[in-house]
């Protein structure tokens, strides 16, 4: 009695700790749990409004010579249709299917970065909110969803059109990086005991690729639009021939994220397949391995196709070949995970339920979307089909077939587990079959339509031409799909609301997050299992009842603290106690200060750009001081006899792996820019340049000089921290101040080295490689007084050392791309250059 | 404890593969362009030119890379971090192996080209 009254109390203790306050205090909101079910739901707005377009466009190319749009107002809304289905829905709701379920299936009490989730939601809304705004001011952006130069350049459009599309998304694409980088410390780090990688459930498998993916697929479109949106505000020429700008840098820069993003999309959806085969096969997975090696493969492969998007473009042969024959390889790794799927079922003893049925209409028409990738990655048909509707077709065979089925199969799947009412199951047999019938009705022909000539993005077309039957026949499909999502639509709002209560494990599934209660508790597990099977369910029966009665880890709550346990990335061996942030207003604050410098941006209003810049960082600084300890703690007791340290005391801290995932993200940055470079000097026409950069050896020598002193004086630091022999302050000092130099050598050289960026893309990439590394200095100098702050407020010892450690990878990797700058800019006029 | 080197050379040897046939993808892409750009043959010499070369030698230490890998993946497979089990080593041995197979397929694949078509043609 006395035990059952303590794990009530216990309970109790941790619903006032994790709850989110009532009020504007839901503004402060951190949960995952809320944070994810927040991103789903305002995809899911999105989804309905990119709908919404849709109909729009089919019922204006319903029958010839329509006028029910014009031409200006069909550019609009197809961009934005393009734009809210791919930016705003798709990805937004792969997050928010990560944020709210990775914590549940790897037995954790939360993520690992909380406040960074909520900051990425914030600039999420806040980046979709001016997509959403530009539409109904009648600005909305209209040079197609890839946004192509030179028409979206300012001379094609001249409004702020373009200028709110490269805003808004990048805005969005903050959301993104944050989520990566989010998912890839967690994944690692935040995990039940026991639950080594080859534990691990496969959806964590498919969410760490996918996080790395975003990591480094997203950085090309955000340097993309970072450089088109400056030529458009200063007239830099990156994209201007006349000035050695080429068009195609945006188109490759733009595909090597774009094609990367289809697997960014279609591997969590493999993710909930692989999630939900096993369970109706009754089963484990055939092939486990066989599918997190395919799952890797084709995280790596898919970022070598990007050209099969540009074959009509006017590329060499062997360069046609070579796209080509990767393009098709891809289909290697994903055809894998089809066999294992269908393996599992061969295998097992498939149930015929509800989700099922979604399956099996991802199984079909994923794989009519795949068959006709194949077909367009061989060359002479891509030739005919590019800019055709066949293209159109294929895309929606892919990304509905690839994504919207398994996401409806897998809101059915959980839907028990989250609103914690039973699925009936009748209205979303109806909602599929109007899906399924609506959606091939639409698109299955539309290759037909295609292969007859009709182009893409008209908004009109005359009559004779033979496409009359073919888009009536699509509209009419697309209103029938149309009618299904909303059957669906009402059959998850009448479960919610009036649907009876769930059984517990409804399907009798094998994965933790079905031990919870059905809805969870906002802290998940009363207390931390430890698994020894992929299925823990199946395989440890007591499993559910030693966790509800605490006999887990860290069932007892103290000192106000929210606690998760952290394990070896490899083993699952638990090796630190993970404090959590509580709900703060900061993330809100800090997006809220983004905004500020995003919009003024876009209105040109540049001093206010520059305070809300300012601001974001101070914001940004004032975050990272809520965290840590302000003094030494021994380790704690873990339960089940294990004592433990606090996360700010050990050296792998989920933080440091964070550190590693954004690093691999600048990095990308970084190569991505080099590339340009690269590439405009191999193959713009206008070059080389009138002259090339003219600074003498000496002031370069002198910028990498002070970065590596830099270097070494953090390296000094955190030695001196680390033996307590002699004090970490003086080299903290010495680490910004040779940071500031660093700083005044790169704008030196800009100053005094250079042209005009306005001149020539040379002078302008130019600029931008020695602008960039300048503003890793700044930030290298800035981290230098904040930890030196630190030190003296009590935050640093040589205990909790992760403030200064990360201060050196930093300046580590400020020191590398400075010299790889230094080296480049100086060493390839000499090399190749002969100035016209 | 293992230190957090060992942890990040684990989680690379899982895809060391893809790692080698990434740089293999780079080298020949950038090799291809800038060779065309700075010593482009005439498409009259066929497949016999120094771009060719260089492409064919750049994919062949590639694959040696790779054999190399292939030769550690047989005589010196991954090690179990302490506690650690057997089953869950077999799967990072297994997955490294199978991630490595689909490397050399791939580079042998994307490489093929190189060998059929005049590389700055077209």
């Amino acid at each position: 009695m006395n035990e059952t009254a303590g794990v009530s109390e216990d309970r109790r203790e941790l619903t006032r700790l994790f709850s989110t306050p009532p009020g504007f205090g839901r503004l402060a909101a951190v949960n995952h749990s809320v944070i994810g079910l927040r991103f789903m739901l305002v995809a899911a707005m999105f989804f309905i409004l990119g709908g919404l377009l849709a109909m729009l466009l089919r019922a204006q190319l319903a029958i010839p010579g329509n006028e029910f749009l014009d031409n200006e107002a069909y550019n609009q809304i197809f961009t934005m249709h393009g734009t809210v289905m791919m930016f705003l829905f798709a990805i937004p709701l792969i997050e928010g299917l990560a944020l709210y379920f990775i914590p549940k299936f790897l037995g954790a009490r939360d993520l690992s970065f909380p406040r960074l989730s909520a900051f990425g939601f914030w600039c999420y809304l806040f980046g979709g909110l001016i997509l959403l705004g530009s539409m109904f001011a009648g600005v909305a952006p209209d040079s197609g969803w890839f946004m192509y130069t030179p028409l979206s350049g300012r001379e094609f459009t001249p409004g702020i059109n373009a200028d709110v599309w490269l805003i808004g998304v990048t805005f969005v694409e903050v959301s993104a990086i944050a989520f990566g980088i989010e998912l890839v410390a967690t994944v690692l780090k935040v995990r039940s005991a026991g639950m080594s990688l080859g534990r691990m459930p496969l959806f964590g498998w498919y969410i760490l690729i996918t996080a790395l993916m975003m990591v480094i697929g997203f950085p090309p479109l955000i340097l993309a639009s970072i450089l088109l949106e400056i030529e458009r505000a200063f007239a830099w020429p990156f994209f201007d021939v006349a000035l050695g700008g080429d068009p195609l840098l945006w188109q490759h820069l733009f595909w090597l994220f774009g094609h990367p993003e289809v697997y960014i999309i279609f591997l969590p959806a493999a993710a909930v397949v692989s999630m939900m085969v096993p369970t109706f096969a009754r089963r484990p997975l055939v092939g486990y391995h066989w599918v997190v090696g395919a799952i890797i493969a084709t995280g790596f492969i898919s970022f070598g196709l990007w050209v099969h998007h540009m074959f009509t473009v006017g590329i060499p042969h062997l360069a046609l070949v070579f796209f080509s024959a990767a393009s098709m390889f891809v289909a290697l790794p994903t055809t894998i995970q089809f066999f294992a799927w269908l393996a599992t079922l061969w295998q097992g003893r498939p149930v015929r339920r509800l989700p099922m049925l979604y399956l099996f209409g991802f199984l079909f028409i994923f794989v009519c979307g795949g068959l006709t990738g194949v077909m367009l990655a061989l060359v002479p048909f891509n030739w005919q089909a590019h800019d055709t509707h066949f293209v159109v077709a294929h895309l929606h065979y892919v990304l509905i077939g690839g994504f919207v089925f398994p996401v409806i199969a897998a809101l059915y799947y959980w839907l028990p587990l989250f609103s914690g009412k039973e699925v009936s199951g009748r209205l979303g047999q109806w909602a599929f079959w109007l899906l399924f019938i609506g959606f091939n009705l639409t698109f299955l022909h539309m290759h037909l339509t295609g292969l007859v000539g009709m182009p893409r993005r008209v908004y009109t077309y005359p009559e004779g031409l033979g496409w009359e039957w073919l888009n009536l026949v699509s509209t009419i499909g697309g209103f029938i799909m149309t009618a299904g999502f909303a059957a669906l639509l009402l059959d998850v709002i009448a479960t919610v609301r009036t649907g009876a209560p769930a059984r517990r494990n409804p399907w009798q599934a094998g994965t933790l997050e079905w031990s919870l209660d059905h809805p969870p508790a906002v802290y998940n597990f009363a207390s931390l299992p430890e698994v020894r099977d992929v299925e823990p369910l199946w395989e440890q029966p007591d499993l559910e009842e030693d966790v509800r009665a605490g006999r887990g880890y860290l069932g007892r709550a103290r000192n106000d603290w929210q606690e998760t346990l952290g394990v070896h990335a490899i083993s699952g061996r638990p090796d630190q106690i993970i404090l959590l942030p509580g709900p703060t207003y900061m993330p809100l604050i800090t997006a809220s200060c983004l905004l500020v410098f995003f919009l003024s941006f876009l209105l040109g209003i540049y001093w206010l750009s520059a305070i809300g810049a300012a601001a974001s960082l101070l914001a940004a600084l004032r975050w990272a001081w809520a965290g840590g300890l302000d003094r030494d703690w021994p380790d704690q007791d873990a339960g089940q006899g294990l004592k433990l340290p606090l996360h700010p005391q050990v050296i792998e801290a989920p933080g440091w792996w964070g550190m590693l995932a954004g690093l691999l993200c600048n990095g990308t940055f970084f190569i991505t820019a080099l590339f340009g470079y690269l590439y405009l000097w191999a193959v713009a026409p206008q070059w080389p340049p009138e002259s090339f950069i003219d600074t003498g050896m000496l002031l370069p020598a002198a910028t990498v000089l002070a970065a590596f002193l830099a270097l070494l004086a953090f390296h000094r630091a955190v030695g001196n921290n680390a033996s307590g022999q002699g004090r970490p302050v003086p080299a903290l000092l010495a680490a910004g101040l040779m940071s500031a130099l660093a700083l005044a050598g790169c704008a030196m050289q800009i100053a005094t080295g250079l042209p005009h960026p306005t001149t020539h893309a040379y002078v302008a990439l130019t600029t931008f490689l020695l602008g960039y590394c300048g503003l890793h200095a700044l930030i290298a100098g800035v981290l230098g007084v904040y930890c030196w702050l630190r030190l003296r407020a009590g935050y640093v010892s040589a205990r909790r050392s992760l403030d200064l450690r990360l201060a050196r990878i930093w300046a580590g990797y400020t020191a590398a791309v400075m010299i790889i700058v230094v080296v480049l800019v100086q060493g390839m006029p000499l090399l190749l250059g002969e100035a016209s | 404890m293992t230190p957090p080197g060992w942890t990040i050379r684990a989680l690379l040897r899982l895809s060391a593969g893809l790692i080698v046939w990434a740089s293999g993808f780079v080298f020949l892409y950038a090799g291809f362009s800038l060779g065309c750009q700075l010593w482009a043959p005439p498409p009259e010499d066929g497949l016999s030119n120094p771009v060719t070369l260089m492409l064919a030698g750049f994919m062949l230490v590639h694959l040696a890379a790779m054999l190399t890998l292939g030769w550690l993946w047989w005589f010196r497979p991954v090690v179990a971090a302490a506690d650690e089990s057997e089953s869950s080593r077999r799967i990072r041995h297994r997955v490294e192996g199978l991630v490595l197979a689909c490397s050399i397929f791939a580079l042998v694949w994307i490489a093929f080209p190189v060998f059929m078509v005049a590389p700055c043609a077209g």
